[in-house]
């Protein structure tokens, strides 16, 4: 089920939401000429260690950052779902991630301010000028429904801890008789695939 | 260099300790009234030079709200200049605050939640006779002038016991701000940009703060939160007792869920027993991070109300830093007599005071997101178990080798009364509203 974002916003924010998870995404045109920089940019995590840090993505809440260019590299879509708010993380988000990084790839895009992310202003004014101009350059997305719940990062890499844990137990050579205590039921209903 | 003289105490210094104090609310009829009032009140001010003022030994701010300022007649454009939120006032912000159902702001008391509150003025003293003679000073600047209107007073005091309504020492802990010579209470926190909580100097994202316009009102000055919370005592009592066997349980569960014993030991350096004598340190009782020494919050819940408001190095969603808050509370109302576990129908609870130049990424920020929620450390679902609304769940976690504890059927223990938001100006700028000819 989706819900519109009850995201407060100086400009009124189109992102949706499935229960934990938000989207946002942009749709834009790349610049001529710009369609190798552009591809640079955002293939450059394959090398550079920086962009490659997935630590940093988690410290704000990023789940999924998709980026593809298409009709011969003259558009490109981006889309990020993460689990935090908006508006409220987005200081945290542009001063753990950094301007530049969006700059590398954005700044290929037409409409792009002349002066940068943050519309050539410093500190908070700059980062009040950067959300407004993400939000004014979303596109409007019709659906976003996920088969599952969505859990959050913290509980995500909880279950894939207890999982692992778990099947440590069943290859326990005593696992069945200790998993027949009637307090670990549960566990034993889990057991058999 | 921090320009003390021209900055309010109340924005940089701590409280005194025991204190009296009262906040009055004022509404202004007439702009040239309200002039007035500032003119005589300004003299009354302490600047953060001389925070004990002149030997009178009482902290004497001055704040007003955006329908304040309006109401002195400042031009639009500045008006328009100023935050959002600010603009908006405290009720508008309900969503935002979380503050529904019986925090909402149709339940509060009159006038918050009404455009009547224009002036706040706040006074504490060490003593009762201190804080009458200085009373008696800002009481000649409002009640002499007509146009002007006290439209509502709270009287705070500390309690016996040093501790606010839950038994809890409070007030230890504030962070150094660069600039200013006032130390904070953690030795491993690198002290904080000036521009956290002074507008016009550098803040932790790197720039200025916004400021309002022009700069003569802005600089220096700092926004400020107050809120009246309801302290539901009997309520906490009752929970600690159904939840425990034996007085010693009572008081590990209250710790587990603040963060520290009632004496202010906090538990990361003191998970097992209560250590007063640290508790009374005010060097020792905030020395303290959590990453390296408690990742899993075996000691310190990573729920717990103090690592909620202050993650410090603590794995969690978002930067630290950008979230930190100057917190000034005083109690107010009689205390609930010991174990009385029968709400005797009193009002009780902290006024509570937040400092600080970007309302949104500080107050509001961590009222909504780290209060009220979990997702940012942890499962979702669970809220701050001393000041949250008991959360989507009503479930608390305390992490516990071999089998972690979980709290059910959480009530609420903290019910917001009102609140607004105001801009205390430095000196310069009072006196710029005074000599205001619109």
């Amino acid at each position: 089920m989706t819900d519109k974002a009850t995201i407060e916003a100086r400009v009124p924010r189109k992102g949706l939401q499935s229960g934990a998870l938000r989207e946002y995404t942009i749709v834009g045109k790349v610049k001529p000429g710009h369609e190798k920089a552009v591809r640079d940019a955002l293939t450059s995590h394959l090398t550079d260690p920086r962009r490659a840090d997935v630590e940093i993505l988690k410290k704000v809440g990023i789940h999924t950052a998709l980026h593809a260019l298409f009709d011969n590299d003259t558009r490109l879509v981006a889309t990020v779902w993460f689990e935090n708010d908006f508006d409220k993380y987005f200081d945290d988000v542009m001063t753990i991630i950094g301007v530049d990084l969006y700059e590398s790839w954005l700044q290929h895009l037409e409409g792009f301010p002349e002066k940068g992310l943050l519309g050539g202003l410093s500190g908070q004014a700059g980062i009040e000028f950067g959300k407004n101009w993400l939000a004014q350059n979303e596109a409007e997305v019709l659906s976003f429904r996920l088969s599952f719940p969505p859990m959050t990062i913290a509980e995500q890499e909880k279950t894939q801890r207890l999982v692992k844990a778990f099947q440590k137990v069943l290859d326990h050579p005593d696992a069945e008789q200790a998993l027949k205590h009637p307090a670990l039921k549960p566990l034993l209903e889990e057991a058999a695939d | 260099m921090l320009e003390l003289a021209d900055i309010q105490s109340g924005a940089l210094h701590p409280r005194p300790s025991p204190y009296v104090g009262c906040y009055i609310l004022i509404r202004i009829d007439d702009r040239r009234a309200g002039r007035e009032l500032l003119k005589r009140l300004i003299p009354a001010l302490a600047p953060a030079t001389d925070p004990a003022h002149a030997g009178q030994e009482a902290w004497v701010s001055a704040a007003l709200t955006y329908q304040g300022l309006k109401a002195l007649g400042v031009p639009q454009d500045s008006l328009d200049s100023f935050p959002p939120e600010f603009q908006q006032g405290m009720a508008a912000r309900a969503t935002q605050l979380r503050d529904t159902g019986e925090n909402a702001p149709e339940h509060w008391e009159k006038p918050f939640g009404t455009p009547d509150i224009h002036v706040a003025i706040s006074a504490l003293s060490p003593d009762k006779a201190r804080l009458e003679a200085v009373l008696a000073r800002a009481r000649e600047a409002y009640e002499k002038t007509l146009g002007i209107t006290a439209i509502w007073r709270l009287d705070c005091y500390a309690l016996p016991t040093e501790a606010e309504h839950f038994g809890f020492r409070d007030g230890m802990s504030h962070p150094a701000i660069e600039g200013s010579g006032i130390p904070g209470t953690n030795s491993r926190e690198p002290p904080l940009k000036a521009g956290e909580f002074l507008l016009g100097y550098l803040d932790e994202v790197g720039g200025l703060p916004l400021m309002p316009q022009p700069e003569v009102l802005g600089r220096n000055g700092t926004y400020v939160v107050f809120r009246k919370l309801h302290q539901r005592v009997a309520a906490f009592r009752q929970y600690l007792k159904a939840n425990s066997s034996s007085s010693e349980e009572e008081e590990l569960l209250a710790a587990k869920m603040m963060g520290r014993w009632r004496s202010g030991a906090p538990l990361a350096l003191s998970p097992t027993k209560d250590d007063p004598a640290l508790g009374a340190n005010p060097q020792r009782s905030n020395d303290f991070l959590f990453k390296e020494e408690d990742p899993k919050g075996l000691k310190t819940p990573l729920g717990s109300h103090i690592r909620r408001m202050n993650p410090r190095d603590s794995e969690v969603s978002g930067a630290v830093r950008l979230h930190r808050m100057i917190r000034r509370g005083t109690s107010y109302g009689p205390p609930l007599p010991p174990g009385v576990l029968e709400d005797d129908g009193v009002d009780r609870g902290l006024a509570f005071i937040f400092a600080g130049t970007n309302l949104r990424r500080q107050f509001e920020f961590v009222q909504s997101e780290w209060m009220n929620d979990s997702s940012f450390f942890g499962p979702q679902g669970e809220s701050d178990p001393i000041a949250g609304l008991g959360g989507k769940t009503g479930q608390f976690t305390i992490p516990t080798q071999p089998i972690r504890r979980r709290l059910r059927d959480l009530p609420q223990f903290v019910v917001t009364r009102g609140g607004e938001y105001f801009f205390a100006p430095g000196l310069r700028a009072l006196r710029w509203l005074a000599d205001l000819d619109t």
